[in-house]
């Protein structure tokens, strides 16, 4: 079965904003890694803040996905912050070890006001 | 008396009337395997009209199949290998969990943890393969859930216990491979074991709460 998922870019002060519709599985990687790719294009990409919607389902697949973005981000000197995640994916996240690499938090604003 | 050349090809278009006003026409993959099935027994039949319908309500038995109460208690699911029908087991674990009582934040855990199971059935243990299954049985005990998710596979013969995530976004090792992990974090049991006569089943547990 076929799965897009559409990723909104903006910018919001100095902070880049992936908002990331859809569920999140292997089949997300080629369009994270597009948009992450186009993010980058744009230039002074210090700061990068991931929005998923909070009815996601995210499998491991996904997460795997997200590692290599992180991978990327560490790479290139870039600070992570996640927001929009339901509690249990929240909890999911701390248990893989993703909180080493990004903060989490639980609105946008929140996050913004955080990262900047 | 069999049917002519004619009728053989006209067979389609007719199947296609009859499925789309009876409502057997649900989703454009359900509609294929149907016709193909239905285009092989169809050259065997002796009477086009009556023997057409017989066969739509014997591959809706069929389909129905899949997903079947074998008592009470017990809940069979069987999958193809194919990506995303692992959310069928998803719900209908959640659904039945709910029905038992098992608290809400658990049975995102019971979601998470099948879903994970199914995954690695199809990935690793099914290889992929379009032909093989994936049987997920649920049971609705007492005092527990319980979800068995088998395979047509050898089994696994690594048990991870730890992640390193560490490892992983430094490139030192593949990103994935969290499955089998996260359902060890997310049951209260599980147990990995080879099926008499071929096969590989992972059994999980979760204790319903007082």
């Amino acid at each position: 079965m076929e799965q897009i998922n559409e990723i909104k870019l903006e910018r919001q002060n100095d902070i880049a904003l992936m908002h990331i519709q859809g569920d999140i599985t292997a089949q997300s990687e080629p369009f994270i890694n597009q948009a992450y790719q186009d993010l980058n294009d744009q230039g002074d990409v210090s700061k990068i803040l991931i929005q998923f919607d909070q009815e996601a389902y995210i499998n491991s697949g996904g997460i795997a996905v997200l590692i290599q973005i992180l991978a990327h981000t560490q790479k290139n000197n870039q600070k992570i912050g996640i927001s929009g995640l339901s509690e249990h994916f929240k909890k999911i996240f701390r248990m893989v070890g993703i909180t080493k690499f990004a903060n989490i938090y639980d609105r946008i604003e929140e996050a913004v006001a955080a990262m900047e | 008396m069999s049917p002519g050349p004619l009728a053989f090809h006209l067979f389609p278009f007719t199947f296609h009337l009859i499925a789309r006003n009876t409502n057997y026409l649900t989703t454009r993959n359900h509609y294929n395997i149907l016709l193909s099935n239905s285009l092989t027994t169809f050259a065997y039949c002796a009477d086009g009209w009556t023997e057409i319908y017989i066969i739509l309500r014997s591959l809706e038995a069929e389909v129905n199949e899949k997903i079947k109460m074998l008592d009470e208690r017990t809940v069979e699911v069987n999958l193809p290998t194919v990506n995303g029908y692992e959310r069928i087991a998803m719900e209908c674990s959640a659904s039945f969990a709910k029905i038992g009582g098992l608290v809400k934040e658990r049975i995102e855990d019971l979601k998470t943890a099948v879903s994970e199971a199914c995954l690695n059935a199809m990935e690793h243990g099914n290889r992929g393969r379009p032909d093989a299954r994936v049987l997920v049985t649920m049971y609705l005990g007492d005092k527990d859930f319980k979800v068995s998710v088998t395979d047509e596979g050898d089994g696994i013969s690594i048990f991870p216990q730890q992640i390193d995530i560490k490892r992983k976004v430094a490139r030192l090792e593949p990103p994935n491979g969290l499955g089998l992990f996260l359902i060890q974090q997310l049951v209260d049991q599980v147990e990995f074991n080879k099926v008499n006569g071929g096969g590989h089943v992972v059994k999980m547990v979760l204790k319903m709460e007082d």
